[in-house]
């Protein structure tokens, strides 16, 4: 068994994975659970997902897949409990970028998961589609209507989506 | 030229994951048709089962909800049964590590005049520690705001005297209005900890909770940290300031 492959590979891989994570979810401890979770799998079947073209790939579409079921829970936590600004994580973000984030947040997952996979992974939609199983016209329609709705909150121009 | 928006999101996207790199512990690869090793991951996780921790007295999981059991090994404030299926103690389970944990650290709790009642809880288990701040059960839809480390140092034990705020919420399912509160650990010996704004003071009592949280002393008070610059301490049994910090 290839342990300083996978040691590497898991090095290199997470700290991107972590940075798509944080954006989708909006905190680093969800970040770093799901990066857990994800390559967690990633061990259990390295014997295969090294073969893979892109293992890194296989990794993301685990935990941005995954990352629905934790929005749906941490949904309903949230309406009881939510935590202010204050809190204990050492990310410090700007005024810009709790706006960004509020703004992240104003989507459904669905699209934010298109939205932050167009943008920060220069993913196209025919990609997203296939990462998300979703058709590709949802995904389309998903990445305009995120788009639209993000630049409006940011005011920025809105441009047509890169497919 | 790169899109506003796609300048946005890596910015904020940076600034998430500013310092961040793949924790140090090991993780080995599963063996292909070979025994199966165990997938050991570093840092933050859900924790697995808490069936029986580490010096904690073996509760059945038939015991109500709500009942409280004391320890001397354990936190000061004794564990509770966690709820099954009602949205809480699940904020501790993780497919990866295992399951969901029958029973919760009782760390500290808000005093309130409420049906429901706002504390921070608990959970151990082999490789994490976790607290969660929310409804004590036997509310349902309860929330907890989660964190985990391996213990070393406990969660929210990185700094001397830690304190992070919920604003006022109302549980939409219940409808139950909740405070805005204050909660955090403070280092061992504490006894008290102080809030104080604008000559509005209020003390609360800070919990030991037992040697696998490095018997920090944990604490939760009725208290917007939202509504301005607070100064917080903690004092230990004779008075005396062992921690302060601003927020």
């Amino acid at each position: 068994v290839a342990v300083d492959d996978f040691d590497a590979f898991y090095r290199s891989a997470y700290p991107g994975l972590f940075r798509v994570l944080a954006l989708l979810t909006g905190t680093r401890e969800d970040a770093a659970d799901l990066c857990q979770e994800a390559f967690g799998k990633a061990a259990e079947s390295w014997y295969r997902v090294q073969g893979l073209d892109d293992p890194a790939g296989w990794v993301r579409r685990v935990a941005v897949n995954r990352a629905v079921d934790l929005s749906r829970r941490r949904g309903r936590q949230r309406r009881a409990v939510r935590r202010l600004a204050a809190d204990l994580e050492p990310a410090q973000l700007d005024g810009l970028s709790v706006e960004v984030m509020d703004a992240l947040r104003s989507l459904p997952f669905t699209e934010r998961q298109v939205v932050v996979l167009h943008h920060l992974l220069s993913l196209t939609t025919s990609e997203i589609a296939q990462e998300l199983s979703r058709p590709s016209g949802t995904v389309k329609a998903q990445l305009v209507r995120g788009r639209a709705r993000l630049a409006q909150a940011l005011r920025v121009p809105a441009e047509e989506a890169r497919t | 030229m790169t899109d506003p928006i796609t300048a946005l999101l890596n910015r904020t996207a940076d600034q998430l994951a500013a310092g961040v790199t793949a924790p140090p512990a090991a993780v080995q690869p599963r063996p292909h048709r070979s025994t199966v090793r165990r997938v050991l991951l570093p840092a933050a996780a859900a924790a697995a089962v808490v069936a029986v921790a580490v010096g904690a007295v073996a509760v059945a999981p038939s015991r109500p909800a709500g009942t409280t059991v004391y320890s001397a090994a354990g936190p000061e404030l004794g564990t509770v049964a966690a709820p099954r299926n009602q949205g809480g103690a699940e904020i501790f389970d993780s497919a990866a590590a295992g399951g969901t944990p029958t029973e919760l650290d009782l760390l500290a709790r808000v005093d309130q005049d409420q049906a429901a009642e706002l504390a921070l809880v608990g959970a151990r288990t082999a490789g994490q520690v976790c607290v969660g701040f929310g409804l004590l059960p036997p509310a349902v839809n309860q929330g907890f705001d989660r964190l985990c480390t391996d213990g070393d140092p406990p969660p929210w034990g990185e700094q001397s005297l830690v304190a992070v705020g919920t604003g006022p919420a109302t549980e939409e399912i219940n409808g139950i209005d909740l405070p805005a509160a204050a909660y955090g650990s403070a280092p061992p010996g504490a006894r008290t900890i102080e809030l104080a704004r604008d000559g509005e003071v209020i003390r609360v009592d800070a919990r030991d909770a037992g040697p696998d949280y490095k018997h920090r002393a944990y604490w939760a008070a009725a208290w917007d940290l939202g509504g301005g610059p607070t100064t917080i301490r903690a004092l230990n049994a004779d008075g005396e300031e062992v921690a302060r910090t601003r927020r």
